[in-house]
């Protein structure tokens, strides 16, 4: 899987956080000289994951004011000289456990880290006490950062959304012509169905990295949202069919001529379903799509038809032979899949 | 205490408790920098503690990376580009436009790295935090240096203590792997049987499609983890559960008549009950697991769906196929890998 289609977003997100550091930087030099609050919060709230970044970075900024307070007023409090050692060790403990616990949640995994770097600013850096300069310094901090956000290579959510799932697409269409080969038990079928779903594999099992997961985080843009949402859940129900086909196509099939009968009308369902699939992805590159020369549907009913006709039992027979039970899997699976590819096309249309 | 040490050491603690492992690891390092703090007082030893606290941090990014080896060599890479961007920036601070001109570049490195590949994300933020700090404070050669050797310590002193962390938890590192994925599938399960007594609300969608799609993107996570210790037969058996398993889920959308399961739903608690009790005899691993209970009940949806479901349904193939896919879940089961032997079938 290439990431090339992603150089454009981190770049943008790098010029943005430069900016945001170049703006806090000349500010701070003239306004707050002798201290670093406003940029040290400003290099933490540019982090910002996409989908809810003045979200974040309202949330940020509400836990550095209040550890901040918190903990320059607990060394005030308790000015003890193993206080600081305590709290380093409480808030090191917890950071890391709460870090380790919750690593895979989305947005959460900086917010430990976020922590203990305030904390720990307060506890080693000297004099600091409740100070409104600092507190000022740190707003100004929020305010760089929302300004930089807004104006500086602002966040396009739907357009990295294509990016991303038009990534996945092509790998799902490889992936069912493999299977299809893998049915047929056509030469080192296996190994391209395993290395074509290792492709599909790595973008679900980092799903952070690879696919709009933002699209599930509460506060998202309602207007996108239910497109996008609808979108997403309904290619993950693509690639569970295609994994559930993936047990099926590497059955070993007693009557291999009935594979043979049927190689024909198979082949075709499966370049109509892509077909659409290429479809899908001109509609989300913005482009006109293709004419679709075929009914919907009509090539797998032909396909279900010379199911039957070759098998000739009702369906309350069908388990007398395992190949049977396997092969009507496989075609319905092709159905459902067609169902869903159809509902992607109906709704970017 | 060294022995009582060593046998808890050598326990393989609940799964619940690896992060309290991360925890543990990051206060020996506070606990070894704290001690060098003391023993050798100096005005910059807060670099130390700094350093070796938030370095310890950067390395846990997924539990992919948890069984490789390389990724311990983070801390060092990331601790020595933060040694030398401190150095350079206390040297820089007192001229404004040079040490900005540092700290713009060092910025937006970190930040294009760190957001083209998400692993080198929260290097990158420590790196930048710790420059910033650096730019803030400016000191002479001799103060330069000291915080160079101090970062550089603390991040020999955080790649020791991971180094031999990792050598003595990678062996329960897969272990940890395999029973995060039972318990994963058996959430699954829990979503795919999902409400028995209620039914009619399994069609109404209240399954939340977006926690059944992140519940399953975690157990093809963990998955990939596994495959790069297990023995691949057993591997392999595992891939074909999880593909029988998101078959099983296929039902979900399939079956639109939502009264047809009202009348199977203390076979479908069974199912639940027996396909939960499995993947808990498969996480403690006995020598033999039954599948008796799953039989029976597969039996009863079978001769349920034979007697009246068939008639009742508008689509008697979805069904069957789901019986089948339970027949097929069975069989996978019942040829799983030592050291898990089966016994019960039928």
């Amino acid at each position: 899987m290439q990431t090339t289609h992603h150089l454009n977003y981190p770049l943008k997100r790098a010029i943005r956080g430069t900016s945001a550091i170049l703006f806090a930087l000349i500010l701070n030099h003239y306004f707050f000289p002798a201290d670093f609050w406003m940029v040290v919060t400003t290099a933490l709230l540019t982090q910002s994951e996409l989908g809810t970044p003045i979200k974040q970075t309202w949330q940020r900024f509400l836990w550095i004011i209040m550890l901040f307070l918190a903990t320059s007023q607990t060394l005030i409090l308790f000015p003890s000289p193993w206080c600081a050692p305590a709290l380093i060790i409480l808030a090191t403990a917890v950071s890391a456990y709460a870090y380790a616990s919750v690593s895979r949640r989305y947005l959460s995994l900086h917010f430990p880290l976020l922590a203990l770097m305030i904390m720990l600013l307060v506890l080693f850096i000297p004099a600091v006490s409740v100070n409104t300069t600092y507190l000022l310094e740190i707003v100004s901090g929020t305010a760089i950062t929302i300004f930089c956000t807004l104006f500086i290579f602002p966040d396009r959510p739907d357009k990295e959304f294509s990016t991303r799932v038009l990534s996945l697409l092509p790998d799902l269409s490889a992936y069912l012509s493999a299977l299809v080969a893998l049915l047929l038990k056509k030469e080192n079928a296996r190994q391209l169905a395993d290395t074509k779903r290792a492709a599909v594999e790595k973008v679900w099992a980092n799903k952070d990295d690879y696919f709009p997961v933002w699209v599930f985080v509460s506060g998202y843009n309602p207007a996108l949202r239910a497109g996008q949402y609808y979108f997403v859940i309904h290619i993950g129900q693509i690639t569970e069919i295609l994994f559930a086909m993936h047990h099926l196509a590497l059955h070993s099939f007693q009557e291999p001529l009935l594979l043979e009968q049927l190689s024909l009308p198979l082949r075709a369902s499966v370049t109509h379903t892509q077909e659409l699939m290429a479809n899908l992805v001109l509609l989300l590159e913005e482009k006109p799509p293709i004419p679709l020369t075929m009914d919907f549907l009509e090539d797998l009913t032909t396909l279900e038809e010379t199911f039957r006709s070759t098998v000739n039992v009702s369906v309350e027979l069908l388990d007398i032979s395992q190949d049977y039970v396997y092969l009507a899997a496989f075609i319905r699976y092709l159905k459902d899949l067609r169902l869903q590819l159809l509902a992607l096309n109906s709704t970017l249309r | 205490m060294l022995r009582t040490t060593a046998r808890f050491l050598k326990l393989t603690p609940p799964i619940e408790l690896l992060s309290l492992y991360h925890a543990l690891v990051t206060l020996v390092i506070t606990a070894i920098a704290f001690a060098v703090f003391f023993i050798f007082p100096s005005p910059n030893n807060y670099w130390l503690m700094l350093a070796s606290i938030l370095l310890s941090q950067v390395g846990l990014r997924n539990e992919q990376d948890s069984l490789k080896f390389w990724p311990v060599f983070y801390y060092l890479l990331s601790g020595f580009i933060s040694a030398a961007l401190v150095f350079l920036l206390t040297l820089t601070a007192d001229s404004f436009w040079l040490s900005t001109v540092v700290l713009l570049i060092t910025t937006f490195i970190t930040s294009y790295k760190g957001w083209l590949n998400r692993k080198f994300f929260l290097a990158g933020c420590v790196i930048n935090f710790l420059s910033i700090i650096a730019a803030f404070a400016p000191a002479d050669f001799t103060v330069a240096a000291q915080r160079f050797y101090l970062i550089m310590l603390a991040s020999c002193l955080v790649f020791s203590v991971r180094l031999l962390f990792f050598l003595y938890q990678r062996h329960y590192q897969f272990y940890y792997a395999k029973i995060n994925f039972l318990q994963k599938m058996k959430q699954l399960y829990g979503l795919i049987f999902y409400n028995p007594s209620q039914p009619a609300s399994l069609f109404t969608r209240d399954i939340d499609e977006s926690h059944f799609q992140s519940t399953w993107s975690d157990c093809l996570s963990l998955l990939q983890t596994l495959k790069k210790k297990a023995p691949p037969a057993w591997m392999h058996q595992m891939e074909r559960i999880w593909d029988i398993t998101l078959s099983l889920a296929s039902l979900r959308y399939r079956l639109t008549d939502a009264s047809v399961l009202s009348i199977v739903q203390e076979e479908w608690k069974q199912l639940l009950t027996s396909i939960t009790d499995l993947f808990n005899q498969l996480m403690k691993a006995t020598k033999s697991i039954n599948l008796q209970p799953l039989n029976i009940a597969i039996q009863r949806l079978e001769e349920l769906n034979q007697g009246i479901l068939q008639t009742m349904t508008k689509e008697p193939l979805v069904l069957l196929l789901f019986i089948q896919d339970l027949h097929a879940l069975k069989e996978q089961l019942k040829n799983i890998s030592p050291p898990f032997s089966r016994k019960g079938e039928a």
